[in-house]
C-alpha cells in the first residue's frame, strides 16, 4: 500500500491539514519540516492511520479529540485505490472516503497482520527508535538475533554438536590414553589376555615334565607299597606266630592224655545222656501207670452221681417252639387296641370325603363310589396337556407380531448395503503377485543381486590380467585349451634347454679346441719344434741349389746370375749352397733329435682338428636347436596372441619369453600368467553370464510388475490416473479387496439375520395352528373323560382337578382302613392260637402249671428243659472219660515196660553189667573223646589261624622266633608299614594332582580362554575404534561445513545486511558476521575494509556508523517481512540527522532502493537532505509548518 | 562289495577363538570357547552312533601359529575314542596347521594315520575295500597341484582322494591349486577336499566334496555346519548327506525397517526377526548380526544413538531368547532417511548441509589416517587381528571408503536433527 494523500483534522497541532504524497515505486517522498512543526505527530498520525487512535491519545493536545480525525487515498498492489480514514472514537473508527463506517475487513486485507508494535519497529522509525530497536534486534531474543539464529540454522547448535562430537569421540577412544575409555579398557583387557596366553600355553616340554613327574610319583608310589607289603606281610606273620603258639600247647596236651589212656573205651556218642534218659523214662512211666488208675476211678464216681429226666427231653422241640409264639402273643395283645381304634377313625375320614364328593354310599362300599384309577390317570394327563397347550396359545400370536417386525427390519438393513461387486479376477491377481513376494522387496532384492553380480563380473574381469576389452570380446576370443599352453611352455622350455645345452657343447668344444691349440703352441715354442714342412722346404732350398750348381757346373745352361742371386740372396753359389746343405742337415738333425715331442705334436695336432671338428657340429647343433626354439617360441607367440591381451600383459609374456633365454623361471612365470589369464576369463564369463542372468531376471521382474500394474489399475478404475509403484498398487487392491470382504460380511450377515428371522416366523406361524388344532384335538378327549368320571363336559379343569384329588383320597383312606382291619384280625387268631399250644404241653408234662397264664407257664417249661439237657450231657462226658482212662491205663503200662528194657539195653552198651558199671565206663568214654575232641579243635583253629600252613611249619615258625621280642618287633614293622603307606598315599596324591593338572591342561585350556578374550578385546576395540572414527568423520564433515558457512557469511541474511551496511557505508565495510560471546548469545562483528583481522563489535564504531548499521539491519528485515506480509510505507523521522552529506547520501540512496518495494516518506527539516535528494533526483518534497524552498 | 559309512570332515580349527564376539557377561563365556572342541565331540559322537568305517579329515585340524599342546592332546583324546571303537582316521594337515608345533610332535592314537607331506600315500583299508590317497601340506604357501601327482585309482577299491585345496573356488587363497575337471578326470570316487568353509558339493560323478568347517568361527560363516556323511552300499557311494555338528549358529539377519516409523516399530521388527532366527537354530546358542535397513523415519534416531540401539536391541534378544543362549555380535545400520529439502534453503542450514554433502573424501583422509593410525598402533598387531577390511585399517592406509563417509553423514545427519 502506498499513500498518495493523508490528512490530519484537528490531530496533533494540526487543525486542517493535507499532504500529498507520490506513490510511484522509487520515488522518495521527503517531507521537510522546521523543527517544532510536528514531524514527530506526522509519524504518529501514520501508526494511527492503519492501526486506529489510542483511547488516550496524546495528539488531542491542542483540539482535543472532537473532530479528530485522519483520512487518506491510498494506492493498493493492483493499482486500485482505496479512501479510508480513522476517526477518534470508541468501537470500529474506521471510515471510509464519506466517512461512513467502513467494515474492518478491507483494511485487514492491506495490512495483513501488521500492528503497532510491527509499525515502530520497522516503518515508523526515528532516531531514537532506529537505534533502541536496532540494539534490541541485535539483544538476546532480539528478532534480529533470532533471526540470524534463524537463518544460521542452528549453527550454535551445529557448533554444539561438533563439541559433542568429539566428546563423544573422546568418550570411546581419544588419542591420549585413559584407562577408563572403553577403546583402553579393552586394550588392557587385550594385553591382559596376551601375558595370561603366553602364561597358560602349554608347551610340549611343559606337557612332557608333567608327564615325567607322573612317571616318578607313580614309581615313588610303587616302591613305597611293596615296602608297606614286605611289612604287611612280616607282620602277618609274626601275628600268626603269636596267634598259634597256645595253640600248639592246647594241640599237644590233648594227644598227651590220648597217648597215657590208650585203652580208655570209646563208646558211641550220648551213651551217658542215653543211660540217664532211660532211668528217667522207667520212672515217668511208673507215675504215669498211677495216675491213669486214679482217673478211670474218679469217673466212675461220676457216672453214679447223675440222674437224668427224658420225659421232658421229649418235649423239648415243642418247648422251644413255643417259646417266640410266647413274645408274639404278648406283643399282639398289646397292640390288638390300637389297631382297631385306627381301623374307626379311617372308615370314619372315609365317610366324610364320600360326603365331600356328595356321595351315600357306606364307607365300606367307598370302593364303588370311586371311578378306577386308569380313568382317573386319563382326566390328569388331559389337564397337564391343556396346561401346556394353554400358554401356546396365548404367546405364539405376540411373537408372530414381533417377527414380522424383526423381518422388516432385517429387509432394511440388507437393502441399505452395497451390492459387492465381483473380485474374483482381483483377488487371484493379488495372490499371483503376493505369490512372487513382497514387490518392493523383490524389485529391491533383484535389483541388488544385478548389482551385486554386475559389480562382481566387474571385479571379475578387472581381475583378468592385463585385459581391456570389453566382456564380450573377452568372451569371444578363441582361447586355445590351457593343455595347448601347457605343451607349448613344455615344447619352449625343452627347445630352451637343447639350445643351452649346444651351446654349452660348443663352449666346450671351443675350450677344448683353444686348449689343445695351447698345448700345440706350447710345443712348438718350447722345443723350437720344426714341423715336416720346414724340413722339406730346407730340403727344397738345397736341392734347388744343388741344381744350379749342377746345371752351372755340370750343363751347358747355367743359371742366369738373376736366378742364382735370387736363390743365394747375393751369396757365392757354392757358399750358398753349402750353407743350404747345412741347413738342411741340421733341420733334418734337429727333428730327429726331437722326435717324441714331434710325435705329441703331431698327436696334438690331430686333437686340435679333432676338436676343431667337434666344434663344428656343436655349433651345428647349436644352430638347429636355436631353430627349434625360434619356433617354440613363435608358436608360444602365436598361442598368446590368441589371448587377445592388452599391451601390458603382452610386454610381460614378452619379458617372460626372453627372459626364458636366462633361465626358467621367466618361462614359469609366463605361463603362470597364461593360466591366470585363462582361470580369470573363465571366472569373468562366469560372472558376466550370471550378471547377465541377474539382469534379465531384474528386467524381467520389473516387465512383470508393470503388467501387474497394468492389470491392477484395470481393475481398480478409481486410481487409473494415478501413476504408482506395483507396492501402492498392491496395497490399494489389498484395501479394495477387504472393503469386498466387509461388505460381502456384511450382506452375508444381513442375510443370515432375514433369513433367520424369517425361519423363526414360519416356525411360529406353523406352531400356532399346530396349537390351535391339538386345542381342539383336546377338547374332545376331555368331553369324553368327563363324562366317563360323571362330571359335567362344561366343568372347569381346575375343579375337576379338585374332584379327582378327593377321589383318591378316598381311595386311599379306604385301602387304608382294610388294610387296619385285616391287621387286627390277624392279631385275635394269633393269640388264640398260643394258647391252645401251650395248654396241650403243660397237661403232657406238669399240669400243675395250668394253674399259671400261659406265658408264666412256657418260661417253666423252658427251665425245666434247660435242667434235663445239662444233666444228660454232664453223664454223657463222664462215660467217655472212663472209657479214656482205661485206655491210657493200659498204655502207661506197656510204656513202663518198655523203658525198663530200654535201661537194660543202655548198661548192655556200655558193656556192663549194672548201672554203676554202666555210669563208670561211660564217664571213662567221655573224658576219652574230651581231649580228642580238644586235639581236633586245637588242630582246627591251628589250620585257621596258621593261614593254611602245614602243623610241621607252624611248630618250626614258632620255633625260630624269639617270644619275648615278638611285640617289639611287630610294633617296628607296623611303624614301617605306615611310613611307607604314607609314603605311597602322598605319592598318589602327588600322582593324582600332576594328572589332573594335565587332564586340567587338555580339557580347561586356560590359553583358550586366554586366545577368546583376546579376539573379544580386539573386536570391541574394533567396534570402539569404529564408532570413534565415525564420530571423527562426523566432526570432521561438521567442522569443514561449518568453516563453508562461515566463508560464505552466516547465511543469506548476513549475507544481505553485508551488502546493505556496505552500500550505506560506500564500502568503508565490507563484511558483517557474526560470533558467539562468551555467554553463547549471537553478536555482530563488522569488518572494515583492510582489515580482516580486527573485527569490531557494534559498541566500538562511532554513532554515525551505528546507526547506519542500524538502519541496515532495518532495511534487511523490512525486506525478510515483505517476503510474507504486504508493504507498507516506510516513514523515517529525522533518522538521518547524525549522517554527514556523505552518509545522508549512501542513506538516500538506499532509501530510494527500498522505495521500489515500500513507499519511502522521508521527515526532515534539514536542507542539506533537500539538497541532496535533489541531486539524486526521483525524490518528491512536500513542505509543512512554513518551511520555505531554497 | 561291502556297504558301510564314513564321515568326511574338514577345516576343524580346534581351539581357533570365534571372532567378532564382544565380552558379555550375559552370555555363556565357556560356550563360546569350547565351540571348536565341542563340535569335534559332536563329530566323534556321531561316528561312534553311525558306527562308521572311517572318518577323513581333509586339513586345518587347528590353527598355524598355535602352540597350546592341551589342543593337540584334546585332539588326540578324541581320535582314542574312535580307535577304541575301531574307527579308522585317515588325515591330512592343510595351510593352516602344515607348520604347527602339534603337528610335528603330536603321536596319534593307534588306528589313527596323518598322511605325509612330502608324497602322496595311500592307507588302504581292506576291510571295506577302500583305499585312501592323500598329502599333506609341507608349508602352509603349497602352490604345487599336489592331485597330479596323486597315485592312479586301484581297481577293485573304492577310492578316495583326501586333499586340501581351493579346487578354482574363488575368495580363498589358492592353495594346492587344481580344477574340478582335473580331479574328476583321476578316476577316484570320492574326493574329500577341505580348505573352503562353506559346504558344497561340486560333482556327484565322481563325488567331489567341501564338507564346510565344522563350526563357524566368525559371521562369515554363518549357517549351518557340519560334516559329510557318506554311505557307501555294494562299493558303490550311494548317498552323501549333511550332517550338522556345531554347537554354535552364526546368522546374518536382515530386518526391513521400511515403514518403521518409531523406536517400537524397530524392536517389534527386530524381534520378529530373531524370534525366528532363534527357532532355527535349534537349540544352539544363536550368535548372530542385525542388519537393519530400509528407509524409515526412525532412522535419525538409530544413527543418533547406535549404543543406546544396540543395548536394547541385546535386551530384546535375551528377552526373545527365553533362556536360550544368544549372543548379539553386531548391529549394522544400513537404513537410509528421506531425503529433505533442507539442502536447498538460501541459508546456513542449507549451506552448511551442501558442504556436508559435498565433502570431498580426500580433505578430511588425512586426519582420519592419523587418527587411525595413532589409535591402532596402541595396540601390537592389531592392524592385522582387525583385517584389512576394517575401517579403521583402510583409513590408517589413507583410504576413506565411500560407504563409511555416507555413514559419518548420517551420523552428522542425525546429530544435527535433520
Amino acid at each position: 500500500m502506498r499513500l498518495a494523500s493523508l490528512t490530519l483534522q484537528r490531530y496533533g497541532n494540526f487543525e486542517d491539514e493535507r499532504i500529498v504524497l507520490d506513490p510511484t515505486p522509487g520515488r522518495v517522498n521527503l517531507i521537510l519540516a522546521p523543527n517544532g512543526a510536528g514531524k514527530s505527530v506526522l509519524r504518529q498520525a501514520f501508526a494511527d492511520l492503519l492501526c486506529g487512535i489510542g483511547g488516550q491519545s496524546p495528539m488531542g493536545f491542542r483540539f482535543g479529540y472532537p473532530g479528530m480525525r485522519l483520512m487518506t487515498e491510498a494506492v493498493l498492489a493492483d493499482g486500485a485505490t482505496l479512501a479510508f480514514g480513522r476517526r477518534k472514537g470508541m468501537g470500529n473508527t474506521l471510515i471510509d472516503g464519506a466517512g461512513a463506517p467502513l467494515d474492518r475487513a478491507v483494511l485487514d486485507a492491506v495490512l495483513g497482520s501488521a500492528d503497532r508494535p510491527l509499525l515502530q519497529r520497522l516503518f515508523a522509525l526515528d532516531t531514537a527508535l532506529l537505534r533502541e530497536g536496532g540494539e534490541g534486534l541485535l539483544a538476546s531474543g532480539g528478532a534480529l538475533a533470532d533471526a540470524l539464529v534463524s537463518a544460521a540454522g542452528g549453527l550454535r547448535q551445529a557448533r554444539g554438536v561438533l563439541a559433542g562430537l568429539r566428546a563423544a569421540r573422546d568418550e570411546l577412544a581419544p588419542e591420549r590414553k585413559a584407562a577408563t575409555r572403553p577403546f583402553y579398557q579393552a586394550l588392557d583387557t587385550f594385553n591382559t589376555a596376551r601375558k595370561e596366553l603366553d602364561d597358560a600355553t602349554l608347551t610340549p616340554e611343559a606337557w612332557a615334565r608333567g608327564e615325567a613327574a607322573l612317571e616318578q610319583a607313580r614309581a615313588r608310589r610303587a616302591a613305597a607299597n611293596a615296602a608297606a607289603l614286605a611289612a604287611s606281610r612280616r607282620i602277618a606273620q609274626l601275628e600268626r606266630i603269636r596267634r598259634v603258639r597256645p595253640l600248639l600247647a592246647e594241640h599237644d596236651a590233648a594227644a598227651g592224655w590220648l597217648s597215657d589212656h590208650a585203652d580208655a573205651p570209646v563208646l558211641p556218642e550220648g551213651l551217658g545222656e542215653r543211660l540217664a534218659a532211660a532211668r528217667e523214662a522207667v520212672r515217668r512211666r511208673a507215675d504215669a501207670c498211677l495216675a491213669a488208675g486214679q482217673r478211670c476211678a474218679r469217673a466212675q464216681d461220676e457216672i453214679a452221681a447223675l440222674a437224668p429226666d427224658p420225659a421232658t427231653l421229649a418235649e423239648a422241640d415243642a418247648i422251644e417252639a413255643l417259646v417266640p409264639q410266647a413274645g408274639a402273643a404278648r406283643k399282639a395283645q398289646e397292640d390288638l387296641p390300637g389297631v382297631e381304634a385306627e381301623h374307626r377313625q379311617a372308615l370314619q375320614e372315609v365317610g366324610r370325603l364320600l360326603r365331600e364328593l356328595g356321595s351315600t354310599a357306606r364307607p365300606e362300599q367307598a370302593a364303588d363310589a370311586v371311578p378306577r384309577p386308569p380313568l382317573l390317570r386319563v382326566a390328569r394327563a388331559l389337564i397337564a396337556e391343556h396346561h401346556r397347550l394353554a400358554p401356546d396359545l396365548d404367546r405364539l400370536p405376540a411373537t408372530i407380531g414381533l417377527l414380522d417386525r424383526q423381518r422388516a427390519e432385517a429387509r432394511g438393513a440388507l437393502e441399505v448395503l452395497p451390492t459387492p461387486g465381483d473380485t474374483a479376477g482381483l483377488a487371484a491377481l493379488v495372490r499371483e503377485i503376493r505369490a512372487d513376494g513382497d514387490p518392493a522387496r523383490r524389485a529391491a532384492d533383484a535389483a541388488a543381486l544385478a548389482r551385486r553380480k554386475r559389480g562382481a563380473a566387474a571385479v571379475a574381469r578387472a581381475l583378468v590380467s592385463g585385459w581391456k576389452g570389453s566382456p564380450a570380446e573377452l568372451e569371444a576370443l578363441m582361447v586355445p585349451a590351457a593343455v595347448v599352453f601347457e605343451r607349448l611352455d613344455r615344447a619352449r622350455s625343452q627347445a630352451h634347454q637343447a639350445q643351452e645345452a649346444a651351446a654349452t657343447d660348443v663352449a666346450r668344444a671351443a675350450a677344448a679346441l683353444a686348449e689343445a691349440r695351447q698345448r700345440l703352441h706350447a710345443l712348438g715354442e718350447a722345443a723350437d719344434l720344426i714341423d715336416p714342412d720346414a724340413v722339406a722346404a730346407a730340403r727344397r732350398q738345397r736341392d734347388q741349389g744343388w741344381d744350379l750348381v749342377y746345371r752351372q757346373a755340370f750343363t751347358d745352361q747355367p743359371p742366369m746370375p738373376e736366378e742364382v742371386g735370387q736363390w743365394s740372396g747375393g751369396a757365392a753359389l757354392p757358399v750358398a749352397y753349402s750353407r743350404a746343405v747345412a741347413s738342411a742337415d741340421d733341420i733334418a738333425d734337429r727333428r730327429g733329435a726331437w722326435a717324441d715331442r714331434i710325435a705329441t705334436a703331431a698327436a696334438t695336432d690331430r686333437e686340435v682338428r679333432h676338436r676343431a671338428s667337434a666344434q663344428e657340429v656343436a655349433e651345428a647343433a647349436l644352430a638347429q636347436a636355436t631353430v627349434v626354439r625360434e619356433i617354440a617360441t613363435a608358436a608360444w607367440a602365436d598361442a598368446c596372441a590368441a589371448l587377445g591381451l592388452a599391451v601390458g600383459l603382452a610386454v610381460g609374456l614378452a619379458v617372460g619369453l626372453a627372459g626364458g633365454l636366462a633361465g626358467g623361471q621367466a618361462g614359469a612365470t609366463t605361463i603362470g600368467g597364461v593360466r591366470e589369464f585363462i582361470q580369470g576369463r573363465e571366472a569373468a564369463i562366469r560372472a558376466e553370464h550370471e550378471a547377465a542372468l541377474d539382469e534379465a531376471a531384474e528386467r524381467a521382474l520389473a516387465q512383470a510388475h508393470a503388467a501387474w500394474r497394468t492389470r491392477l489399475s484395470a481393475m481398480l478404475p478409481s486410481r487409473q490416473a494415478i501413476d504408482l509403484p506395483l507396492a501402492a498398487w498392491l496395497a490399494e487392491a489389498e484395501l479394495a479387496l477387504q472393503q469386498h470382504e466387509r461388505d460381502t460380511a456384511a450382506r452375508a450377515v444381513a442375510a443370515d439375520r432375514l433369513r433367520a428371522v424369517e425361519g423363526q416366523l414360519a416356525t411360529a406361524r406353523e406352531a400356532l395352528l399346530e396349537a390351535r388344532a391339538r386345542m381342539a384335538d383336546w377338547q374332545a378327549r376331555w368331553a369324553a373323560s368327563q363324562a366317563v368320571l360323571g362330571r359335567p363336559a362344561d366343568e372347569a379343569a381346575d375343579l375337576t382337578v379338585q374332584v379327582i384329588e378327593l377321589y383318591g383320597l378316598v381311595d386311599s383312606e379306604s385301602r387304608k382302613a382294610a388294610s387296619l382291619r385285616q391287621r387286627s384280625d390277624g392279631m385275635a387268631q394269633d393269640i388264640a392260637r398260643f394258647s391252645t399250644e401251650v395248654a396241650a404241653v403243660v397237661a403232657r408234662l406238669d399240669p400243675s402249671l395250668e394253674a399259671h397264664d400261659r406265658a408264666t407257664a412256657v418260661r417253666a417249661l423252658q427251665a425245666r428243659l434247660r435242667v434235663a439237657r445239662s444233666t444228660a450231657d454232664r453223664l454223657e462226658r463222664a462215660h467217655q472219660e472212663r472209657q479214656d482212662a482205661e485206655a491210657a491205663l493200659a498204655e502207661a503200662h506197656a510204656a513202663q515196660q518198655q523203658a525198663i528194657a530200654d535201661l537194660r539195653a543202655v548198661v548192655a552198651a556200655a558193656g556192663a553189667a549194672d548201672e554203676p558199671g554202666a555210669e563208670a565206663r561211660i564217664a571213662l568214654a567221655m573224658e576219652r573223646a574230651g581231649h580228642a575232641s580238644r586235639r581236633e579243635a586245637a588242630a582246627a583253629r591251628l589250620r585257621e589261624a596258621g593261614d593254611g600252613l602245614a602243623l610241621a611249619q607252624l611248630r618250626a615258625e614258632a620255633e625260630a622266633v624269639d617270644v619275648d621280642a615278638l611285640p617289639a618287633e611287630i610294633a617296628a614293622l607296623r611303624d614301617s608299614e605306615a611310613k611307607a603307606r604314607d609314603d605311597a598315599q602322598t605319592a598318589a596324591a602327588e600322582e593324582t594332582r600332576i594328572d589332573a593338572d594335565q587332564l586340567r591342561a587338555i580339557g580347561e585350556s586356560r590359553a583358550v580362554a586366554a586366545r577368546a578374550d583376546q579376539e573379544a578385546a580386539v573386536a570391541t576395540m574394533g567396534r570402539v575404534l569404529e564408532q570413534a572414527l565415525l564420530l571423527h568423520a562426523a566432526a570432521g564433515l561438521l567442522q569443514q561445513g561449518l568453516a563453508e558457512v562461515e566463508a560464505a557469511g552466516t547465511g543469506g541474511m548476513l549475507a544481505r545486511i553485508t551488502s546493505s551496511f556496505g552500500g550505506l557505508t560506500g564500502g568503508t565495510y565490507e563484511k558483517v558476521t557474526t560470533e558467539e560471546d562468551a555467554n553463547g548469545a549471537m553478536v555482530l562483528r563488522v569488518v572494515e575494509r583492510g582489515m580482516p583481522d580486527h573485527p569490531k563489535g557494534v559498541d566500538e564504531l562511532s554513532e554515525g556508523t551505528r546507526d547506519q548499521l542500524f538502519l541496515a539491519l532495518r532495511l534487511v528485515a523490512i525486506e525478510d517481512h515483505l517476503r510474507s506480509a504486504p508493504p507498507l510505507p516506510f516513514i523515517a523521522d529525522d533518522i538521518l540527522q547524525t549522517f554527514d552529506d556523505e552518509r545522508a547520501r549512501h542513506a538516500l540512496e538506499a532509501l530510494a532502493l527500498l522505495s521500489r518495494e515500500v513507499q519511502v516518506i522521508v521527515l526532515s527539516h534539514h536542507r542539506h537532505v533537500e539538497r541532496i535528494a535533489e541531486r539524486l533526483g526521483g525524490v518528491h518534497v512536500h513542505r509543512i509548518g512554513g518551511m520555505a524552498a531554497e | 562289495m561291502p556297504s558301510f559309512r564314513f564321515l568326511h570332515a574338514a577345516d576343524l580349527h580346534l581351539d581357533s577363538p570365534l571372532r567378532g564376539l564382544e565380552r558379555d557377561a550375559d552370555a555363556p563365556v565357556e560356550r563360546i570357547r569350547r565351540a571348536t572342541r565341542d563340535a569335534l565331540v559332536n563329530l566323534v559322537d556321531l561316528a561312534l552312533e553311525e558306527r562308521v568305517a572311517f572318518v577323513l579329515l581333509a586339513g586345518d585340524l587347528y590353527d598355524g601359529d598355535w602352540r597350546d599342546w592341551g589342543t593337540g592332546q584334546f585332539l588326540v583324546a578324541q581320535l582314542a575314542r574312535l580307535a577304541a571303537a575301531g574307527i579308522r582316521v585317515v588325515a591330512i594337515s592343510g595351510n593352516h596347521d602344515a607348520a604347527s608345533v602339534l603337528t610335528r610332535q603330536l603321536r596319534w592314537p593307534e588306528g589313527a594315520v596323518l598322511l605325509p607331506a612330502d608324497r602322496p600315500a595311500t592307507v588302504e583299508l581292506a576291510s571295506c575295500a577302500v583305499a585312501v590317497h592323500g598329502q599333506s601340506f609341507a608349508t602352509r604357501d603349497v602352490g604345487d597341484n599336489l592331485a597330479l601327482a596323486y597315485p592312479p585309482a586301484i581297481p577293485g577299491r573304492l577310492n578316495i582322494g583326501l586333499l586340501h585345496t581351493a579346487a578354482g573356488r574363488g575368495g580363498h587363497e589358492n592353495y594346492a591349486p587344481c580344477t574340478p575337471e582335473q580331479l574328476a578326470g583321476h578316476d577316484y570316487h570320492y574326493w574329500a577336499l577341505g580348505h573352503i568353509h562353506a559346504r558344497e558339493v561340486i560333482s556327484e560323478r565322481p563325488w567331489i566334496v567341501f564338507p564346510g568347517n565344522l563350526q563357524g568361527r566368525d559371521i562369515n560363516e554363518a549357517g549351518a555346519k557340519g560334516a559329510s556323511l557318506v554311505t557307501v552300499h555294494d562299493g558303490t557311494i550311494a548317498t552323501v548327506e549333511h550332517r550338522v555338528l556345531d554347537v554354535v549358529r552364526w546368522q546374518r539377519l536382515i530386518v526391513d525397517l521400511s515403514g518403521a516409523v518409531d523406536e517400537d516399530g524397530v524392536l517389534s521388527l527386530a524381534r520378529a526377526a530373531m524370534a525366528g532366527a532363534v527357532t532355527g537354530a535349534d537349540g544352539r546358542m544363536l550368535a548372530f548380526r542385525l542388519v537393519l535397513s530400509g528407509d524409515c523415519a526412525v532412522h535419525a534416531a538409530l544413527v543418533g544413538d547406535p549404543g543406546g540401539l544396540r543395548e536394547k536391541l541385546r535386551a530384546e534378544a535375551i528377552a526373545v531368547a527365553g533362556g536360550a543362549p544368544i549372543w548379539l555380535e553386531d548391529v549394522r545400520l544400513a537404513t537410509r532417511a528421506p531425503r529433505r529439502t533442507d539442502r536447498a534453503r538460501d541459508d546456513a542450514v542449507g549451506t552448511l548441509l551442501r558442504a556436508i554433502d559435498e565433502t570431498a573424501p580426500e580433505s578430511l583422509a588425512v586426519a582420519m589416517r592419523d587418527y587411525a593410525a595413532a589409535m591402532l598402533g596402541r595396540a601390537p598387531a592389531l592392524r592385522a587381528r582387525l583385517g584389512a577390511d576394517h575401517p579403521a585399517v583402510r583409513l590408517a592406509a589413507g583410504e576413506m571408503p565411500a560407504e563409511f563417509l555416507d555413514r559419518a553423514r548420517a551420523l552428522l545427519l542425525a546429530r544435527l536433527g535433520e
